[in-house]
């Protein structure tokens, strides 16, 4: 495993001192080489949880183990070198690049930062880079705003890359980018990762980019996994009245798949309110629910498929004590 | 037939800015019919917010300037009309849902401050067509009035308790919840047209779900009639019985949804809806639309598609063509068509 985390927990102390567990007791393993795919709806923690693991969100509690060392350990010196390996890209590529900057700097500044390069070897890794990413090296002294969208997300990923890391860590890469160009960027990340080795946590709300990039997903829903496992028994077994409803509100191109006519979630994860017993989904979900739904939390359970889990009281009767 | 509801003819219109003059719609052609759920699809920039607020005469003058065509309401020119008629059509007949709701209501005053407050110049404005003078028995009676009218309207696009989260304000409510303040605005004058520009883009899919779902009751109920623009192709196969595909600044193609999702023409068409990805794409194998949007201040000579259209001969690049019908009830603007 590149990546494992282990009951990973972030609480934010509100005003008031009012709690907030962005981030519930996940628990995931990321092998190299993999993409795993991190999905939920706004508010679900997602993008705490990727800002954890190079700690720029302290956890509360829980353990980030990278290449089998544990990073809460490490001392901010050997973040540093550390973040070398991870980087992010950011989602919105419009915000995440500095106005005032060169493509050339822009790529180049993680160099400078970490003292890896520069002068004539600087210009040599920022020109290559930018090739390797499809932009044009005489493209290099011109400002963000002169590019379009789908080619700023190219310089946000060059950025990431330059530092050769092994784990990429993508947020939303695709969702400020119209669909004729996010064709163009999903497939650079595929052609990216073969040619790089690169291993994925992508986040994001879109399940059909989940099913295009991704051998693995998790759904966050408050804070916590309810149901992860490889990424075709997600989508042809799902078990998780959560990720069914997901499922289910995608709006098909194909105009039979009547989606107005079927009923599902209720509400938003904002304003209906969880009292913290039970399944935290209960009060939003569709399902026929069992008593225990309301009193017992459900353990994120393997189905029959060992890697196929699901944290549902309705996908393991057993578990929860009652005939359903 | 059905009543012609909207009618713009040969729209063009240019943006001045500093960097020069953008030809931001270039001949548009689009027609609503009462009764029609209209998908106007495109991406970033190709002008259809630009096509669906020249309707109510939204788009700011200056920056823009209409250089040519006409954009006629139940048969009346709204680029003639004088700032009090416009005043009228805003307030009885076209309503407006934007696409963010974070700014689409203002912070500062709660819910019920600002949905009354419209109500009210809806009416005020009702009383000084029909009286010929402002109608002013007691305010305060007449804010009552408004207030009840609001809590129904709350009611109506599904605000649970609305007669308590009407004082709340608007960083009270969820961003799907605020999106539903602005539909029960947006259909107070009973408006014979919905705009909706984006409605459903800053939320999450189940909530995006609920609001289609609301937005095709509305229809069923109070016999609206629906321009919605989005780039979402899952949305309008889902909610619209027509569509009409722009491309920076004309409509390339439109007709009936179904059989524009399964015989698209337009190689732009084709191209946009070859882009995205289901459960079913295989890995590697989505295409996208090869380049990006032409600028606007220099556009391409000819069709503006064709330097990112794979079929491209010799004479797109004469001029620009012309939106014609190709089938009976399906118009493309393409050479591949033309005879």
């Amino acid at each position: 495993m590149l990546l494992e985390l282990r009951n990973l927990t972030k609480v934010f102390v509100a005003r008031g001192r009012r709690q907030v567990r962005a981030v519930d007791d996940v628990s995931l393993a990321i092998p190299e080489g993999a993409t795993f795919g991190l999905v939920g709806e706004s508010g679900s923690g997602k993008s705490t949880l990727a800002r954890m693991i190079p700690r720029l969100i302290e956890p509360t509690s829980g353990e980030i183990v990278y290449q089998g060392q544990n990073l809460c350990h490490f001392s901010e010196k050997q973040m540093r070198a550390v973040r070398q390996e991870i980087q992010i890209v950011f989602q919105n590529p419009f915000s995440s690049l500095n106005p005032r900057m060169t493509v050339r700097q822009l790529v180049g500044e993680p160099l400078q930062i970490h003292r890896k390069a520069s002068g004539a070897s600087l210009d040599r890794q920022v020109l290559s880079m930018l090739e390797t990413v499809g932009l044009q090296p005489e493209q290099a002294n011109r400002l963000p705003h002169e590019f379009s969208g789908g080619q700023r997300q190219r310089i946000g990923i060059a950025r990431a890359l330059i530092l050769h890391p092994k784990l990429l860590i993508l947020d939303e890469p695709t969702s400020a980018l119209d669909v004729s160009v996010q064709a163009q960027v999903l497939n650079l990340l595929l052609d990216l990762q073969q040619r790089l080795g690169l291993t994925y946590l992508l986040i994001t709300h879109d399940l059909g980019v989940v099913h295009y990039l991704c051998d693995r997903a998790a759904l966050l829903y408050l804070g916590a996994v309810v149901e992860q496992g490889p990424i075709n028994w997600i989508f042809q077994r799902p078990s998780h009245p959560y990720t069914r409803a997901l499922l289910d509100d995608v709006p098909s191109v194909d105009p039979d798949q009547r989606m107005l006519e079927r009923v599902s979630l209720e509400a938003d994860s904002f304003s209906v309110h969880w009292g913290g017993t039970g399944c935290r989904f209960a009060p939003r979900c569709p399902a026929r629910q069992v008593a225990a739904c309301t009193t017992v939390e459900p353990p994120l359970g393997a189905l029959a498929e060992s890697e196929h889990r699901v944290a549902c009281h309705l996908a393991h009767p057993l578990l929860a004590g009652e005939s359903v | 037939m059905r009543e012609l509801l909207v009618d713009i003819k040969a729209l063009s219109l240019e943006m001045v800015t500093l960097d020069g003059v953008a030809r931001v719609l270039n001949g548009v052609n689009l027609t609503i019919h009462r009764g029609d759920l209209v998908g106007l699809v495109g991406e970033t920039g190709c002008g259809k917010s630009v096509t669906a607020m020249s309707i109510p005469q939204l788009v700011p003058q200056p920056p823009a300037r209409y250089s040519g065509g006409e954009v006629r309401f139940l048969g009346e020119n709204v680029l003639e009309k004088s700032a009090e008629e416009l005043r009228r059509l805003r307030s009885r007949h076209i309503g407006v849902v934007f696409q963010d709701p974070m700014t689409g209501l203002n912070p500062v005053f709660s819910v019920e401050q600002q949905m009354v407050d419209a109500l009210l110049s809806k009416q005020d404005l009702l009383a000084a067509t029909t009286l010929g003078r402002r109608w002013l028995p007691s305010s305060r009676m007449q804010r009552r009035h408004a207030q009840e009218r609001a809590i129904a309207l709350l009611r109506r696009v599904g605000i649970p308790e609305a007669e308590k989260r009407i004082h709340a304000y608007p960083h009270e409510f969820s961003g799907g919840m605020r999106q539903r303040v602005l539909i029960a605005m947006a259909i107070a004058g009973r408006p014979d047209l919905l705009i909706a520009d984006e409605p459903t883009t800053a939320l999450d899919v189940s909530v995006q779900a609920q609001i289609l779902r609301l937005i095709a009751e509305l229809v069923r109920e109070i016999d609206l009639t629906v321009l919605l623009i989005t780039h979402n192709m899952g949305l309008v196969a889902q909610l619209c019985n027509r569509i009409a595909v722009m491309y920076a600044g004309s409509v390339v193609e439109s007709g009936p949804v179904r059989r524009i999702l399964r015989e698209p023409q337009h190689p732009y068409t084709r191209g946009l809806l070859q882009a995205i990805v289901t459960e079913k794409t295989g890995r590697g194998t989505l295409q996208g639309v090869p380049g990006s949007v032409p600028s606007l201040y220099e556009p391409p000579p000819g069709c503006r598609f064709a330097p990112r259209c794979q079929e491209a001969r010799p004479q797109c690049t004469a001029a620009l063509p012309r939106l014609r019908q190709s089938a009976p009830d399906h118009q493309v603007a393409c050479v591949l068509y033309e005879e």
